[in-house]
């Protein structure tokens, strides 16, 4: 995905924080997914968001060097759209 | 554990339920007998009101909104207050008896985005559907309204209450249900009406007729019966107060469909604040088996399921042992073991102690003995403290919960578990 590219939570996705999880269900699917405390704050802070901002709060939240938190972002984010929980913005003309 | 499970055990951790159930209309277009409920007495709220209460009950970290009724779609702003709840981030079902959705209103249902409907649906056939309803075509249209939730990407579950008007009608449903590509579930308890009335139970089905079409089963006990035993009192018997909470049409908050206390008035305060003040939170956090009394100690514990405001209308008392629960325990009993005796009561009971209500020990394979039902100095202290519990008066003459609260809104004039959330992931 493109560093500068925002995702957003996807519109038939529902979610509520229980203490430090996540958990998030998608309407169509009727599957939960829980997150743990990284998920969960990544979850909260990716909603209109580009992957180099989520980055930095996971760099500014956690001890963990660029390249780590990057991979493990992108990782994140790209599971999370496959099913269909994110959405890409859509690219101006 | 499922999704539905893992919701609600994360929701009660953090002592919030996982859902809450919204009557948003005081009036039906059916007039199904065995309903639980009374129209036009209760009044209605505004919408500004709705989404006051909605935003409460979303800042209280609720997941799941069941809108219902009465009848939810009579309200013209129904789609209003569903766009509001979807706003607000619930996983919204909508509970309806289907009457007045065409194509158009389920297209419109389809693009708020709904995670299920719920639909009662009484018989596959026809006239069967119709005389619970006492709507002629009410099946007819209401069979119309699946196609379209369904053809607009909808779930949609079907649900059929056993009455004696369609003691076959699950059966009926359930095929109908594979057929329309909809979930189903069945239910055999009725409850009393919320005046008190007993209408609704002239069309329950016997225990013994349940038996007959397969809706309970046969039970003995197990070679580890013990351990059954344990892990049922530690068991909730329902979600009263913890996964259950319902706000009345006018607003007021109750910890269930049927217990008939109200805990708040939503229109004054959030569903937070109603939450950490409400003295009876106590109550129902603590409501396992091992708290009713007679229950506990009975050797057909395993084959119970109860319902504690039925308990308090058929028994006088919340947390005590009642009749109807009781035949069916027996029922499933006498099946598995093929006759059954109730012996006289033992010597420690009362004079005129109720053979047909337990506690009851097994004296040998298919003879029961009625014992003494032992309350302890715990169970009279919750009794004294929540004194609607174990009302000194005859509980029907107390199950008025329809009358209207003080300065309520007027009725409005224009003419309705748990969760199907299967799968967990962890990330």
């Amino acid at each position: 995905m493109n560093a500068q590219r925002t995702v957003h939570h996807a519109s038939d996705a529902v979610w509520r924080r229980y203490d430090d999880q996540v958990a998030v269900i998608s309407l169509d699917a009727s599957r939960v997914r829980l997150f743990n405390a990284v998920g969960s704050f990544l979850w909260e802070r990716c909603d209109n968001a580009t992957l180099d901002q989520m980055v930095a709060a996971v760099r500014a939240r956690f001890d963990v060097d660029e390249a780590t938190a990057r991979a493990d972002v992108e990782g994140f984010v790209d599971d999370l759209v496959a099913r269909g929980l994110l959405r890409p913005a859509a690219v101006q003309p | 554990m499922n999704g539905a499970e893992l919701l609600r055990s994360l929701a009660l951790r953090g002592g919030r339920p996982m859902g809450v159930h919204l009557q948003v209309a005081d009036r039906c277009n059916h007039a199904c007998q065995h309903c639980y409920q009374v129209q036009g007495e209760k009044g209605e709220l505004s919408f500004e009101q709705l989404r006051s209460i909605m935003d409460g009950i979303a800042d209280a970290g609720v997941f799941t909104l069941n809108v219902s009724g009465g009848e939810a779609t009579l309200r013209p702003d129904l789609l209003d207050i569903l766009r509001h709840a979807r706003t607000r981030g619930f996983a919204v079902r909508l509970f309806t008896n289907g009457f007045l959705i065409d194509e158009a209103y389920a297209a419109a249902l389809a693009a708020i985005g709904l995670l299920e409907v719920h639909i009662s649906l009484y018989s596959g056939v026809a006239h069967e559907h119709d005389a619970v309803t006492r709507v002629p075509g009410s099946f007819a249209r209401t069979v119309g309204a699946v196609r379209a939730l369904r053809g607009n990407g909808l779930r949609v579950v079907l649900k059929t209450p056993a009455t004696t008007l369609s003691v076959q009608g699950a059966r009926t449903v359930e095929a109908l249900a594979r057929d329309l590509g909809c979930a189903h579930t069945a239910s055999t308890d009725l409850t009393m009406r919320e005046d008190g009335a007993d209408d609704p139970w002239a069309v329950r089905v016997t225990p013994e007729d349940l038996l007959r079409e397969g809706m309970i089963a046969p039970w003995q006990p197990g070679p580890d019966e013990a351990l059954a035993r344990e892990e049922k009192l530690a068991k909730y018997p329902c979600g009263v107060g913890r996964s259950g909470l319902v706000v009345l049409p006018d607003g007021r908050l109750q910890a269930c469909t049927d217990t008939p206390n109200i805990l708040a008035d939503l229109t004054q305060q959030g569903l937070g604040e109603a939450l950490r003040t409400a003295p009876e939170r106590e109550l129902f956090e603590g409501l396992t088996w091992s708290r009713v009394h007679g229950c506990r100690d009975c050797d057909l514990l395993p084959a119970c399921q109860r319902c504690h405001a039925t308990a308090l209308h058929e028994g006088g008392d919340y947390l005590g042992p009642y009749a109807s629960a009781c035949a069916r325990a027996r029922v499933r009993y006498g099946a598995a073991a093929g006759s059954l005796e109730v012996a006289p009561p033992s010597a420690d009971c009362d004079a005129g102690r109720d053979p047909l209500v337990g506690p009851y020990a097994i004296v040998s394979p298919g003879v029961i003995r009625p014992v003494h039902d032992v309350r302890t100095a715990a169970d009279e202290a919750l009794a004294a403290r929540f004194a609607w519990v174990r009302p000194a008066r005859p509980a029907a003459a107390r199950l008025v919960t329809i009358r209207r609260k003080a300065g309520g809104a007027p009725l409005q004039s224009s003419a309705v578990e748990p969760c199907s959330v299967p799968t967990v992931e962890r990330v």
